[in-house]
């Protein structure tokens, strides 16, 4: 057994970003969005001449075949990503979505609100202590469906991202995130609701929406066929530059992106991070109003990975207005001025990462990990620890408590699990993470 | 969108220009072989083709086959199977799906591409002819067929890689071949004139399902005199019922390949 100390560390991460208060007006905006695979669509999507789906099994679990096929690849070693079988029929609403936010009593009454789909899902492990938050999201129920058949992969999104902004979904695979990427940058065709990026609605004007997005996906879409300056340079032409503008560009972003003694190498010749910089910088060649990033992270090295947050900082500072993806917390929190944590395509709160780590009332997050039944020893710490925390989630073989003061409980915490016949292998004392926030959310971390 | 169309096709001229020394072998192994073996070999030989034993008759046929063959297979090679690897495992055709274009012109444009390839394709058949066969060969141009029919015929086969690139599951490759290259090639009236088919009637109608034939038969009737073809209302009229049909089919499979 021992006993760490985290929150020095926690302390280190301070966040570089800027608050909020520079932004400036709205640039994209999604109005009651949903994707629902597979089934029949609930209304169908506008403007789009494409069918919804081909000839398929309605029954069959989404993942893979449903995603945008030749798009959502993932990165070697990667989670299959992000389709979703959320078990709110089309009528539930999430309650959270809104942009002021995450605060207790609009996710607490969300489970009750999105009626009986999903009543029987019992969060498992979800004691709660006085303040327990209620919501009956559903842990691991799995393949939930919508009552018509279909799985919901993004259900009733409202989300409002502001210029010079760096937004970030934060949820685990499956949240419905890449979807939701992937119906801003028109690759995936809403089942229903509203998506605009500066303005232009993007399931009508697909090709005038193309114009201000720039796109970098979980894949490697980088054109094998190309070097790494004509990957640059043709990207340019796509876009209307003439050959004498795109060159030039090429070179400066090849200089910007450390990339300038790789000009003319095989794309295929680059390293992980060197091919994700050449992404970054394609995206954002023709000067997109939004940079949209899915997982950008996701696959990289720890130090590419710093290299690329650094590279997304620099964007961010010469204005640069981006939505990004993530199921690392981590990323969220250095990287994300403002956050929306999704599960089962619904947000559940939304809010600058400090705020939403605020909502937990609490100032530091006990865990106890444990062999035996986490769940009886939740009840138990929720019953003896009393007001001293605001929250007691078994999750995973751990139960992890939120309390106001570390000082005092945590002795108490650990003889009540020597009291529970439990055999303590590990216990934590932690700074509350955005994870917390999560797992107080959904019952469940992020990892699964 | 114009600019982008074009800049879309200048990546692929550049890639072709790059890739030229194969893509030139590519392109020339096959009529090369068709014609060595068949206009060389087989009457050096004294092997009986082509029925009678006017082997110059059944070399002048065989290169209108050809070109028709040559042309549809650069709608399968440039476009169907770079189309099933781009979106089977690379991806990348992605950056292009997100060219400020509407979906359809991204697909019009692979159509276009492969229809340059057909016909450059098809140009390298004249040198072979020229050089190779043991026999003489024949050739009576008509220009206006030729200049019409020969960027219909491209089109139609680059809508046919479209389709074919789109609607075969990247991991059934070989499919291709066994169920639509070979019965393409073998029933597509590259050997003899459609019209001898009439000693086996059944046979006959059904290998007009097969777009090949028209364009054998266009090329004969572009290319020949003295040899009989289909007549040229027919041809059109099915070159571009072909292409179209194709087109449609290839632009739901592209569709549904890039958008969800």
């Amino acid at each position: 057994m021992a006993i760490t100390n985290r929150a020095e560390r926690a302390e280190e991460n301070k966040r570089p970003i800027a608050p909020t208060d520079h932004l400036g007006d709205e640039v994209v905006r999604a109005e009651a969005l949903t994707k629902v695979f597979g089934g029949p669509a609930t209304s169908p999507a506008r403007g789009s001449g494409s069918p919804a789906r081909g000839p398929g099994s309605p029954s069959k679990p989404i993942r893979g075949r449903d995603e945008p096929e030749g798009m959502a690849g993932n990165k070697p070693g990667d989670e299959p990503d992000d389709t979703v079988a959320s078990p709110a029929s089309g009528g539930s609403r999430a309650g959270g979505a809104r942009s002021d936010g995450a605060h207790d009593d609009r996710t607490r009454g969300d489970g009750a609100r999105s009626g009986g789909a999903r009543g029987d899902s019992g969060a498992s492990g979800d004691v709660g202590s006085g303040a327990a938050r209620g919501n009956g999201t559903s842990a691991g129920a799995g393949a939930g469906r919508a009552a018509h058949g279909g799985l919901v992969a993004v259900d009733h999104l409202d989300l409002s991202v502001r210029r010079g902004e760096i937004f970030g979904l934060l949820g685990p695979n499956g949240a419905g995130k890449s979807t939701t990427i992937g119906i801003f940058t028109t690759r995936v065709i809403p089942t229903d609701g509203r998506a605009t990026v500066a303005g232009i609605d993007v399931v009508r004007h697909p090709a005038r929406a193309k114009r201000v997005i720039g796109v970098v996906s979980q894949a490697n879409t980088l054109d094998r066929s190309l070097d790494v300056r004509d990957n640059l340079y043709y990207h340019g032409r796509y876009f209307g530059m003439s050959r004498r503008e795109s060159t030039q560009r090429a070179g400066e972003l090849l200089e910007q992106f450390h990339l300038a003694d790789r000009a003319h190498a095989p794309v295929i010749s680059l390293s992980g991070g060197m091919a994700q910089r050449l992404m970054v910088a394609r995206a954002i060649f023709h000067r997109p109003e939004v940079l949209f990033l899915d997982e950008p992270t996701a696959g990289l090295d720890p130090q590419s990975r710093l290299a690329l947050w650094d590279l997304v900082r620099e964007l961010h500072a010469g204005g640069q207005t981006v939505l990004l993806t993530t199921h690392y917390m981590e990323e969220a929190d250095q990287l994300c001025e403002r956050l929306a944590i999704m599960d089962h395509g619904r947000i559940l709160a939304l809010d600058t990462p400090a705020e939403l780590k605020r909502t937990l009332g609490a100032s530091s997050e006990i865990r106890l990990e444990i062999t035996g039944d986490a769940g009886a020893l939740a009840a138990l710490l929720a019953e003896e620890l009393g007001d001293a925390t605001t929250g007691v989630k078994a999750v995973d073989g751990a139960v992890r408590c939120f309390v106001r003061q570390a000082g005092g409980v945590v002795g108490p915490a650990v003889a009540a699990a020597e009291r529970a016949g439990v055999t303590l292998t590990n216990v934590l004392v932690t700074e509350p993470t955005l994870e917390s926030v999560f797992i107080s959310l959904t019952g469940r971390d992020l990892r699964e | 969108m114009t600019s982008t169309f074009f800049a879309l096709l200048a990546r692929d001229v550049r890639v072709l220009r790059s890739n030229a020394v194969t893509f030139v072998i590519r392109v020339i192994m096959q009529p090369l072989l068709l014609v060595f073996v068949f206009t060389y070999v087989f009457p050096k030989i004294g092997q009986a083709v082509g029925g009678s034993a006017d082997a110059g008759a059944f070399s002048t046929i065989l290169i209108a086959g050809v070109v028709a063959l040559s042309i549809i297979f650069q709608g399968i090679q440039g476009v169907a199977l770079n189309l099933v690897q781009e979106f089977g495992y690379t991806k990348e055709i992605e950056d292009r799906v997100l060219a400020p274009l509407p979906i359809w012109a991204v697909a019009a444009e692979k159509v276009v591409a492969a229809a340059i390839q057909g016909i450059i394709a098809a140009a390298v058949v004249f040198p072979v002819a020229a050089f190779v066969p043991a026999t003489p060969v024949h050739l009576a141009v008509d220009w206006p067929v030729l200049v019409t029919l020969a960027p219909l015929a491209a089109l139609m086969s680059g809508a046919l890689g479209l389709a074919i690139g789109t609607l075969i599951p990247p991991q059934q490759v070989a499919l291709i071949f066994a169920i639509i290259v070979l019965p393409l090639t073998f029933l597509g009236a590259i050997y003899y004139p459609w019209q001898s088919l009439h000693t086996i009637p059944w046979l006959q109608y059904l290998v007009l399902v097969n777009p090949l034939v028209y364009l054998s038969e266009g090329f004969r009737a572009a290319l020949t005199s003295g040899v009989a073809h289909m007549r040229l209302l027919y041809i059109y009229l099915a070159v571009v019922g072909f292409g179209a049909l194709l087109w449609a089919v290839g632009l739901w499979g592209f569709r549904r390949r890039v958008l969800t």
